[in-house]
């Protein structure tokens, strides 16, 4: 039996999420996009009316309004996003247990001997499409083939709600004319690359000799050469905590600081987000890391070790140990990074200790606790909800 | 200086006080051994600064003096040395000549000025204790110290006197010893509380008899001397605040769980479990999961890469059943130093300190900390 591969891809994500709960931008051109005070100025998400006026992801705030000078602004909430994900994802997994999510609006699902179950493949993606539609009032677009890669290429070819196939069949009709950008996993420089050679189709791709391609490109050149010949043995893996190394989280100032005790506060907001994803899928980690991006684009990192943990207060402690010793004294810094990696399930076994057990760890218990109420008052009322004091920010 | 004197009591001063040799290089001298040879002895000194061991010997002194002579070079040709009569007399640039039957050979020295002296330490303790218990004592708990610098307090063994007690402590968080000698003698009225390193510790544990000789005990501010015949050793002091053990010890009555069984064979069995605990990750937890039930016990332990283990032994189980994971090398500790056929094994709850001890007696227990899983 061939495998069956479906992406599913979920259309203009964001704006989509936003419009299930503010009907009014239904069919006005609208997109969620960055605050343009901020240097995050820069659209998230059009919807499919701004898109026809042009407007693009990752355009400039100012040039997109100019384009469309009518467009509704939506600011982004990821947490939002995050929460629908999860619903879609929720959707997804009645179909299949092997889904294997590749951000936060798609996902690969093994449909393989599911006909049985939902009859044919474009029928069970009808099938998806519709359930998301009525049950969440998103629109997706689904991409069906034998592996990751073509279900990916298929699933851009029609959007919005579109199903595509991508059988070996029809590789030389739908695949091979396709432009080398359009082709999933090149990017601006491969592509580059590679038109220089005058290659500039997928199929003028798939003719090159597969050693040559190697010598240009290494270990990429020959999946290059794989993918446009519609081959792609990676299998689909779901995502378990136990392929996550480290957790980390960075932030872009709005403007430069030079100031350690601002700094201090942002890296305890990213501090909390770290310690929640790490409490969220119960991993504790040894190694905690610090970024700093200077005004001048250099980039600098430290590192410490500490006893194992997932509590914001320790992961800033130690960020902050970093940050104190680093922080420099005649530059000023655009981006505060800080990471938890060495991470270890939080099931794994911990060898308890004696003074530990009646002191340190009644302490440590508080923390706990703490962080643990903190994490489902946010898991069920959103990130806003509580804080903690030295993050809430005067009103401007 | 010049002696004359036979190999045997050479080489007993020389094999006594070499451990104290220090190996590092900061200061050459204290890679040397001293010799010094007054009123009939010979006396042998050595000190890394962490601790000092000095004996004497009886001897023939022709010449009063001292010496210095590298402690490596100089014992390993004390072994070597034909047995019979040997004499030692220093030469001018602090080196030494040793003749033995009909030859002789010269080795190099240090200035005896160099070589630290021995510090003073006050008045001992009236009275003493045996050697042989405080030996077996020290076996016992050292077991328990920490090797991590970090925590110097951990490294230590804790001493107690009080009354007729000689309490000694030692542990490294995870688990802790601790055996209560007698004092023999007069009653210690003040209690005298102080931490020994754990590495000195256990070379008085060598060197000291194995009879119920006395060993006297003299605290100084820093230091602490002990002293058994020939031998004293003094020791540095480490400087800290001891966590309160006591506070640690679960009361009697709270453990719930009394399993009674025989030490070799749960030796055996966790040795076998040991094997199959490997953990390859960071923590080097070696898990060994108990489980009491009726009048059983069953051991497991699963390393996922190379294999696992079920065995079952008879035990005597008193109170509740219980689960409870150990790592192996802790437990493994217990069962090697306890000296005991029978032991118990008395419990509170897989979440909570354990205690094993000889079914016979009190003085020693090894309390061990469960590993939480999960």
């Amino acid at each position: 039996m061939p495998p069956v591969i479906f992406l599913v891809d979920m259309n203009a994500f964001f704006i989509s999420c936003e419009t299930t709960r503010n009907p009014s931008l239904l069919d006005k051109p609208a997109a969620v996009a960055g605050d343009p005070k901020k240097r995050t100025g820069i659209i998230l998400a059009p919807n499919y009316q701004a898109r026809a006026f042009g407007v693009k992801t990752a355009m400039v705030l100012y040039e997109a309004l100019r384009l469309c000078p009518d467009m509704l602004l939506v600011p982004p909430d990821h947490h939002f996003y995050r929460e629908k994900s999860q619903e879609v994802m929720n959707l997804l997994s009645c179909y299949t247990p092997v889904l294997e999510q590749n951000s936060i609006d798609e996902a690969w699902l093994d449909m393989t001997g599911t006909e049985e179950l939902f009859g044919k493949s474009e029928d069970a993606a009808q099938k998806i499409m519709d359930e998301i539609k009525c049950r969440l009032g998103l629109w997706c677009s689904i991409g069906i083939a034998e592996n990751k890669f073509l279900a990916k290429m298929a699933s851009e070819m029609k959007k919005p709600l579109g199903i595509t196939t991508l059988w070996p069949a029809e590789i030389k009709n739908k695949l091979w004319p396709l432009p080398l950008s359009a082709m999933y996993g090149v990017g601006k420089k491969t592509a580059e690359k590679l038109n220089g050679l005058g290659i500039s189709t997928i199929g003028e791709l798939a003719r090159l000799d597969k050693k040559y391609l190697a010598s240009l490109f290494g270990k990429t050149g020959l999946e290059l050469y794989e993918h446009a010949h519609g081959i792609d043995p990676s299998p689909i893996k779901p995502h378990d905590e136990g392929d996550m190394k480290s957790i980390g989280r960075s932030t872009t100032l709005p403007q430069d600081i030079d100031d350690l005790e601002k700094a201090k506060v942002i890296l305890l907001e990213l501090a909390e987000s770290i310690g929640m994803t790490a409490r969220k899928h119960a991993k504790k980690g040894s190694v905690v890391q610090i970024t700093l991006k200077f005004s001048d684009f250099k980039v600098f990192t430290r590192q410490t070790t500490v006893p194992a943990t997932n509590s914001t207060k320790e992961i800033y402690q130690a960020g902050c140990a970093l940050l104190a010793e680093n922080w420099p004294s005649h530059k000023t810094v655009r981006l505060i990074g800080i990471s938890l990696g060495g991470l270890l399930g939080n099931d794994r076994s911990n060898q308890m200790s004696l003074f530990d057990f009646y002191e340190v760890q009644q302490e440590n218990n508080k923390e706990e606790k703490i962080d643990k109420v903190m994490d489902s008052i946010r898991e069920k009322y959103g990130k806003g909800k509580i804080t903690r004091a030295s993050l809430i920010k005067e009103k401007e | 200086m010049e002696v004359n004197c036979n190999k045997e009591d050479l080489l007993y001063g020389v094999q006594i006080v070499n451990r104290a040799v220090s190996n590092k290089n900061t200061l050459p001298v204290l890679g040397g051994i001293l010799l010094e040879a007054k009123n009939n002895s010979l006396i042998f000194r050595a000190t890394d600064l962490e601790f000092a061991i000095e004996c004497f010997v009886n001897v023939d002194v022709v010449e009063e003096g001292t010496v210095v002579l590298p402690g490596r070079y100089f014992t390993e040709m004390v072994k070597r040395l034909p047995t019979g009569l040997i004499s030692i007399k220093s030469n001018n640039n602090f080196g030494a000549e040793i003749k033995y039957e009909q030859s002789e050979l010269n080795i190099n020295g240090f200035d005896p000025e160099e070589f630290p002296s021995f510090p003073e330490t006050g008045a001992g303790f009236p009275g003493s204790i045996d050697q042989d218990l405080f030996k077996d004592m020290i076996r016992q708990v050292s077991v328990a110290a920490s090797s991590d610098e970090t925590r110097p307090v951990f490294t230590g063994i804790l001493m107690e006197l009080l009354g007729t007690d000689v309490i000694l402590v030692a542990t490294d968080t995870h688990r802790l010893t601790l055996h209560r000698g007698i004092w023999k003698g007069d009653l210690i009225e003040e209690k005298s509380t102080m931490i020994i390193p754990a590495k000195t510790m256990v070379e008085i544990a060598r060197i000291i008899s194995d009879e119920p000789e006395p060993l006297f005990i003299m605290p100084g501010k820093n230091q602490i001397h002990f002293k058994a015949g020939n031998i004293s050793v003094i020791s540095r002091l480490i400087d800290g605040q001891y966590p309160n053990y006591r506070y640690v010890i679960p009361e009697k009555d709270n453990f719930k769980t009394k399993i009674r069984v025989r030490t070799k064979k749960l030796l055996e069995t966790t040795e076998r479990a040991a094997l199959l605990a490997r953990d390859d990750t960071k923590e080097k937890a070696n898990l060994i999961r108990l489980k009491a039930e009726q009048e059983q016990l069953i051991i497991n332990s699963n390393s996922p890469e190379i294999g696992k283990i079920y065995e079952e032994i008879n035990i005597h189980l008193e109170g509740e059943p219980i689960e409870i994971v150990f790592n192996s090398k802790y437990l493994l500790d217990a069962l090697k130093v306890v000296d005991a056929e029978d032991i118990y094994i008395e419990l509170i709850s897989a979440l909570s300190p354990g205690i094993i001890r000889n079914v016979e007696s009190e003085e020693y227990i090894y309390l061990i900390l469960p590993v939480r899983t999960v």
